[in-house]
């Protein structure tokens, strides 16, 4: 039974509200309905779910760390196509998990938050969106951290008389065909697509600021005898994903600059580059300098191979002006261009919607956060009552799935609302003593890994504070142990009425 | 920031020479932990993941066994126990500790244990047993039939007893070569395969007072959870658990390893006797 939305005077009333349909948003839906809570919904500003992966079509586009992994652990998938399976097979997968598990009646499209406000009298959320307002005692946001594009500014970018867009805004109706395209950046995003579209174009041009560290990928498509096998017997999925699991977390030394393990994956990615790149000027521009991790450690087989085609280059200097069809580099070197993707990344250490949230004593998340996400458990905010922030600070990972993350959070934030339904609790807020007590304790966690220490600019540390505010600056194991379940330490309780 | 590995040094005990890798930072309010490697091991093949990862927390100190002076000399498990006491006294003098042994290692430990419970405030044993049993023997023997024959298909038959079917199934071809190779053939495994048919720990571990963890390895041919699982039973104050690995657990689970014993050190008694232990569901 679905709820049906009042009209704007009157707002519609849940238990929970979810801003965001992506992966951490169904995720926390779907556990949400599973232990029998109905009363929510998911207000998501798209005109689909599927977060991430509804937004990035991009050619090539696939996830990096195997599907069995990067799934969701109580919605396992035995016809995963691919070791890395295509981001369409990934959307397809969220939008059918959301239908099986029946609750898209609970999903509000094209709902854009466009403020979210603590009542401190009715301690309840309202939440005011493009399409409706809605109250919930409690306020998920599930948001994203790589869901708002980031376009850099170009001197002279409204002169460019081709086509331009960003790799998650993919425009499927120009054609690269026979094209003059560039492509800004070359992280995760630029090495899927530079291969994919390689082969169509006339002329590429990738313009690099830095030179990631590349990994060979082994990916492999599943033998119909091999999906039989997963359906058949569940139990190897569960074996497989602990197995990969398992193996991820050793990168975990190097990323702690342990040895032997940190100089044996720099020596594993260098082998990849002197095996597919001869030596030369293309090897030199390829080769990083900074320590492997500080930036996302990448997977290709046919990034370095795309690039040595005749039509394509590797300008090592970043996009500096646009002049009418001319880009230039900040290295001076121009390219005539009928195209230009940008897969320059996202707002990461500054969420947009963290404007648009207001805590009890006025202020929005954001100026809460002028220095810098963070939040007790990486979830709960001072000031904040009763919200919770899925994959919001030091929550990303750089050496597995981001997704065991996410779901500790979902398992969190449902055991902190059991705690309160148990013990008559109206309002949950975490103190400021215990948030700051757990921001030093990631500090510390992070003091000597490649993140702070790894001689490179990163998007994961907030260059206001200096602070690593993006990523989990350790085992994700310990992620889980250190967050998987609520403890009142460090909560201010409030009793109250429990309505609903 | 590195961690800075005090400089491995030697030390004498009796007629063997024990090495010693002392590492990490000491802090008063928390126990060092030794570790104890398995048979023909040391510190830096055993532990190589979880001893520097440990070291980043705590003081940890591995003792590398000496082998005994003379090829045909007879090793007993008390010779171990030796040394292993000697180190700790070298190295933390008046300290309690606790000990953390794999394989032989652990029944080193176990006896150490039993024998001094003024130093030892908790015992993590990976890879044990309590008996040296038939199947035990058997896979010992063929060894030593082996070994005595100089046979080529003596380090592949050990990769074969130490590595689980599915790590080795999951190898690339290039690894599956190189691990043979690891294994370090000499006076120091003779000695310790001499010794293992004879262990029989039923007796020691009775007196076992610590708080103690024991780590079954589920996919292991050498040592099969079944005889791991005794010592749970044996123990008064175990609790178990249990990792999907072959019995060389430092190679194909380095890092469920460190969370265990990581985890039993910080509190060895946060869970009850007779526990068995959840692992994490990825
Ligand atoms: C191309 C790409 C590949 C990736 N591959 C991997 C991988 O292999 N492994 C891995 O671990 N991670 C990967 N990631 C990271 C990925 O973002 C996360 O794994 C995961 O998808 C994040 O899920 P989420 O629900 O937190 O955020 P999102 O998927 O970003 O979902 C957030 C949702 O919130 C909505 N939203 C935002 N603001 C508002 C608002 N104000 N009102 C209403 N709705 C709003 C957005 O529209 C979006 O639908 C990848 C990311 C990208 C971009």
């Amino acid at each position: 039974m679905g709820i049906v939305d009042d009209d704007r005077d009157h707002p519609t009333e849940v238990d929970v509200i979810i801003v965001g349909a992506g992966f951490a948003g169904l995720g926390m839906a779907i556990r949400l309905a599973r232990s029998g809570e109905h009363s929510f919904l998911v207000l998501e500003r798209g005109a689909d779910v599927g977060g991430t992966w509804r937004d990035n079509t991009y050619p090539g586009v696939a996830c990096d760390v195997p599907s069995h992994l990067y799934s969701f652990s109580f919605l396992p998938n035995a016809r995963w196509s691919r070791v890395f399976s295509p981001g369409g097979e990934i959307q397809e997968y969220l939008r059918r998990a959301a239908e099986d598990e029946g609750i898209l009646p609970n999903v509000r499209l094209n709902a854009d938050m466009l403020a979210g406000t603590w009542d401190a009298v009715g301690q309840r959320w309202t939440v005011t969106t493009s399409g409706g307002v809605y109250t919930g005692r409690y306020l998920v946001l599930a948001a994203g951290h790589l869901a708002d594009e980031k376009l850099a500014q170009i001197p002279g970018m409204d002169s460019f008389s081709g086509e331009l867009f960003h790799s998650a805004r993919w425009n499927h109706d120009v054609s690269l065909e026979g094209k003059r395209v560039g492509v800004v950046g070359s992280g995760a995003s630029a090495i899927q697509i530079v291969p994919a579209v390689a082969h169509q174009v006339r002329e590429l041009v990738v313009f690099q600021r830095s030179a990631p560290w590349v990994v060979p990928r082994m990916d492999g498509a599943y033998t119909e005898a091999e999906k039989r096998l997963f359906e058949r017997a569940p139990e190897t999925i569960q074996d497989l994903r602990n197995d990969i699991f398992w193996t991820f977390e050793q990168q975990y030394a190097a990323r702690r600059k342990i040895e032997p393990f940190f100089s044996a994956i720099r020596k594993f990615a260098t082998r990849h580059l002197h095996d597919q790149v001869p030596e030369g000027e293309l090897r030199r521009r390829l080769t990083p300098d900074y320590d492997l991790g500080c930036k996302r450690m990448l997977i290709s087989s046919d990034y370095y191979p795309a690039l040595q085609q005749p039509h394509v280059t590797l300008e090592a200097s970043p996009l500096a002006k646009i002049d009418g069809t001319t880009a230039v580099s900040a290295a001076g070197n121009s390219f005539e261009l009928d195209v230009l993707v940008f897969a320059t990344g996202f707002e990461a250490a500054e969420p947009p919607f963290a404007h648009h949230v207001t805590g009890k004593d006025g202020r929005s998340l954001a100026a809460h956060w002028a220095a810098g996400m963070h939040a007790l458990n990486s979830t709960a905010v001072p000031g904040f009552p009763n919200m919770f922030v899925l994959n919001g600070p030091n929550t990303g990972v750089g050496h597995t799935s981001t997704l065991f993350l996410i779901e500790t959070q979902v398992e969190f934030v449902l055991s902190a609302m059991a705690h309160a339904r148990a013990g008559d609790i109206g309002t949950v807020e975490a103190t400021s003593v215990a948030e700051a007590g757990y921001q030093q304790e990631v500090r510390d966690r992070s003091a000597g890994t490649v993140w702070v220490d790894g001689g490179c600019k990163n998007w994961y540390v907030d260059p206001r504070s200096g602070d690593l505010t993006v990523i989990w600056p350790d085992f994700a194991y310990v992620f889980r142990d250190r967050n998987g379940s609520f403890d009142p330490d460090g909560y201010e309780l409030v009793r109250g009425e429990v309505s609903a | 920031m590195i961690v800075d590995l005090r400089r491995p040094r030697m030390l004498s005990v009796g007629s063997f020479e024990v090495g010693i890798v002392d590492s990490g930072e000491d802090h008063e309010d928390q126990a060092p932990i030794l570790l104890l490697p398995g048979t023909g091991g040391s510190t830096k093949r055993h532990y190589g993941f979880v001893h520097p990862m440990l070291s980043l927390r705590r003081r940890v100190v591995g003792v590398d066994f000496g082998p005994a002076p003379s090829p045909d000399g007879a090793m007993s498990l008390d010779d171990l126990r030796d040394q292993a006491l000697a180190v700790a006294e070298d190295v933390l003098p008046g300290r309690r500790f606790l000990i953390c042994g794999y394989s032989l290692g652990a029944e080193v430990a176990a006896l150490v244990a039993a024998e001094r419970p003024d130093l030892v405030e908790g015992l993590v044993l990976v890879g044990g047993w309590l008996r040296s049993d038939a199947h035990q023997r058997l896979r010992n023997s063929v060894w030593r039939t082996l070994r005595r024959e100089d046979s080529a298909a003596l380090r592949d038959y050990m990769t074969f007893c130490a590595f689980s079917s599915a790590y080795l199934a999951a190898r690339a071809p290039e690894e599956l070569e190189r691990l043979p190779e690891r294994f370090v053939l000499g006076d120091l495994i003779d000695q310790h395969m001499r010794l293992t048919p004879t262990i029989d720990l039923t007796e020691v571990v009775e007196k076992v007072v610590a708080p103690t963890l024991v780590v079954g390895c589920s996919l292991d041919q050498m040592v099969p959870p079944r005889a791991t699982k005794q010592l749970f039973g044996a123990i008064a104050d175990a609790r178990y658990a249990e990792v999907a690995s072959g019995h060389a657990i430092h190679t194909e689970r380095p890092a469920e390893m460190l969370r265990l014993v990581e985890q039993f050190a910080s509190e060895p008694t946060g869970t009850p006797a007779g526990s068995i232990l959840r692992g994490i569901t990825a």
